[in-house]
């Protein structure tokens, strides 16, 4: 062993007043075959000069010297060069001495009469002296890591908490003390799951057995989660997330180190987003059945009161057209004016009250009201249309209708606006509980992935919305060149919104 | 003479119905009903040779009640008038049992001959509605059925100035007639061809291409 450490010669400072016995110990030592180096100092200055120096692997001083003593040499050692090996040479001393000596710190205790006992010594001592640097090195790097490590620990900004297999804690961290109100010391020993684990969202309380955490660790998984309700010493609790990650020995769970965050605040704005979802859903659906409902009202209004009026209005006009003779022909051309007037007049009533919103929706239902919308578009454009439609008609409440036809009348005047299209087909039936609209074009179609960057469509964005709020699923599938399709299911139960 | 109940919640209809009828010698506006429950229980009550009735009436539907008229009277004619020029109301109409179905605003020049003809077991049908019932069943219609064909060779000259955007004075001028004259022509041609306006004309021309 250590052999590393003879092949590399040893560097001795000798203490020793003599030169004569200098050259005695070298040439004893070369005798020996020790390679080494040496010094010699016979006084206290020197002897610190050289320490302070440094590079040194041993002392050999001798007992008996003028200027100070092996004791003075001693004590200098402990204060200066702690765990330097020293041999002190000497001629006779007493037994006393000899323990008072290596009490003081002296390794070996060499009589001048035994010399040939000094280079094995010399060896032993280096040895030890060597092995105990390397143990001091480890353990230095070793504290090093164990300090570097408690202090990630302590000052990590997440939550720690160590548990034996059982559940019981062993460890909390600050950060872990700050977020559960609990001080280390309170709750060390004290089960993890029941002090701190033992709600659900909805408030009411689990077991360990149930908990999700102890589950996957039992069975040496880590669980991971962002969704866990955690209590807090007062009793209050927030939302957090965690790791929990088993630490296996030999096959075996030995302990649980649980990380977490209170993750409150994004738990809250979270839902709050979709608090806030949901009531703009809520109040577009509203505003949109009060916009429908004021459409209804006005159109039938136009309808009822300025229809009848207007036609009552043409019979008086006829009756005195009837009346007029040859005789007068300006009051026959100015009562003609009126009724092409009453006739234009009543045109545009229609027209303005079918804008706003279908008198057939209300009096013959959706096949109808898809019918005539399709019908007037081909007379606007030339577009020419097929309608399949399963049945005469749908037994659909007044809402649900109303969002198929406004979708349907959406979708054609898209057609009408982008498609360039010849052709669209429009198919509608009832399929389980579910209405099913499919609108498709034969038209110059796009890349559904460039429409939400290249401008706000808000009408799509209105029917995805509408459709999503009524529960059913919305697809709009297009490809440059192969035309457009919009595929609509609504449940037919859905909640009138 | 032909004996029709009038059925119209709206009493200014009404009266405008009666005074069209009160010009003919043939047709007698016999009592009014201002919704459904009236009307049924006056079509139990009174001889009829028609009835004329709204399709959107308060309480129930024009439909439900055009279907229930033909339940209790399966004979009696019963012509349609509504505000919707829309044909999908027509068709409806004819299915659901009408022998003619009027938009209120034609009722001024339509109105007597559609009543004549549906009393004497024949259906009223305006070209478009022909047209769309036609498709419905598959049916080629035949070209001298056309409407246009029915007008007299004076019909149609004045029918060809009116599409064009001639007015009464310009068509008497060109035609050497009265203004008057002219203007009964356009109401002979309304009548014959079962249309409101001229804007109807005009879109008939158009689309058969007689402009």
């Amino acid at each position: 062993m250590r052999v590393r450490e003879h092949e590399k010669p040893l560097s001795i400072l000798l203490v020793e007043d003599s030169a004569n016995d200098e050259a005695l110990l070298v040439s004893i030592l070369e005798r020996e075959g020790l390679r080494f180096t040496h010094n010699r100092v016979f006084n206290a200055e020197g002897f610190m000069a050289q320490l302070e120096r440094g590079g040194w692997d041993l002392v050999i001083s001798d007992y008996n010297l003028p200027a100070f003593s092996a004791e003075d040499v001693l004590e200098i050692l402990s204060a200066h060069a702690d765990d330097m090996p020293c041999i002190i040479i000497s001629g006779f001393i007493g037994e006393e001495t000899a323990v008072a000596l290596m009490k003081a710190g002296a390794c070996d205790f060499v009589p001048k009469s035994n010399l040939s006992r000094l280079v094995p010594a010399i060896r032993r001592e280096a040895a030890e002296a060597a092995m105990r640097r390397e143990k001091r090195s480890i353990q230095k790097s070793l504290d090093h890591k164990e300090m570097l490590l408690s202090s990630i620990i302590l000052t990590l900004g997440e939550g720690l908490v160590v548990t034996d297999e059982y559940g019981e804690v062993l460890f909390i961290n600050p950060e872990a003390e700050r977020l559960l109100g609990w001080r280390q010391d309170e709750v060390i020993g004290r089960n993890l799951h029941d002090t701190i684990h033992f709600q659900q969202v909805d408030g009411s309380s689990y077991p360990q057995q149930e908990c999700l955490i102890d589950q996957f660790t039992r069975q040496g998984a880590s669980y991971r989660s962002d969704n866990e309700i955690f209590v807090r010493k007062d009793g209050s609790r927030f939302d957090a997330a965690c790791i929990a990650t088993p630490v296996v020995e030999e096959g075996r769970v030995v302990s649980i180190i649980t990380a977490f965050q209170d993750v409150s605040l994004r738990k809250q704005a979270e839902r709050e987003l979709l608090e806030s979802r949901q009531q703009y859903r809520a109040l577009s659906n509203f505003l949109q059945t009060v916009r429908e409902e004021e459409r209804t009202r006005i159109a039938r209004e136009l309808h009822d009161e300025l229809g009848q009026a207007l036609t009552a209005l043409k019979m008086d006009a006829s009756w005195i057209m009837h009346r007029l003779t040859e005789q007068q022909p300006e009051l026959v051309v100015k009562t003609d004016k009126m009724l092409s007037l009453i006739d234009s007049t009543v045109d545009s009533m229609r027209r303005i009250a079918a804008n706003l919103r279908p008198g057939l929706l209300d009096d013959l239902g959706l096949a109808a009201a898809a019918e005539w919308l399709l019908d007037e578009c081909r007379e606007r454009t030339g577009i020419r249309y097929v309608l399949n439609i399963g049945e005469e008609d749908f037994a659909l409440d007044a809402s649900l209708s109303t969002t198929i036809f406004r979708i349907l009348q959406e979708a054609v005047t898209n057609v009408t606006r982008h498609a360039k299209a010849k052709a669209i087909e429009v198919e509608l039936r009832g399929e389980g509980d579910e209405m099913v609209l499919v609108v498709s074009d034969d038209g110059i179609g796009f890349d559904p992935q460039m429409l939400s960057i290249q401008r706000k469509s808000f009408g799509l964005l209105g029917m995805r919305e509408r459709v999503k709020s009524l529960g059913g699923q919305f697809e709009l599938s297009s490809r440059p060149g192969h035309g457009t399709q919009l595929r609509i299911h609504l449940p037919i139960t859905a909640d009138q919104a | 003479m032909i004996k029709v109940l009038l059925v119209d919640d709206h009493t200014i209809l009404r009266d405008g119905l009666k005074q069209i009828l009160a010009d003919t010698d043939d047709i007698q506006a016999v009592d009014e009903a201002a919704d459904g429950h009236e009307a049924i229980r006056k079509i139990q009550a009174l001889a009829l040779d028609a009835v004329i009735m709204d399709m959107s009436m308060p309480g129930r539907s024009g439909l439900e009640l055009l279907k229930q008229i033909k339940l209790e009277k399966p004979k009696l004619p019963v012509l349609i008038l509504s505000m919707h020029s829309e044909e999908q109301y027509a068709v409806r109409a004819y299915r659901a049992g009408a022998a003619g179905y009027l938009t209120k605003d034609s009722a001024s020049t339509l109105l007597v001959s559609a009543i004549r003809k549906v009393a004497n077991g024949g259906i009223f049908i305006s070209p478009n509605s022909a047209e769309r019932m036609a498709q419905e069943f598959n049916l080629a219609r035949q070209a001298d059925n056309l409407p246009h064909t029915s007008l007299s060779n004076r019909e149609f000259q004045v029918f060809h100035l009116l599409v064009n955007g001639k007015g009464l004075t310009e068509i008497a001028n060109q035609l050497s007639l009265s203004v008057k004259t002219v203007s009964t022509h356009k109401t002979h041609i309304l009548q014959k061809m079962h249309m409101t306006n001229t804007s109807e004309l005009i879109r008939y021309a158009m689309k058969r291409d007689l402009l």
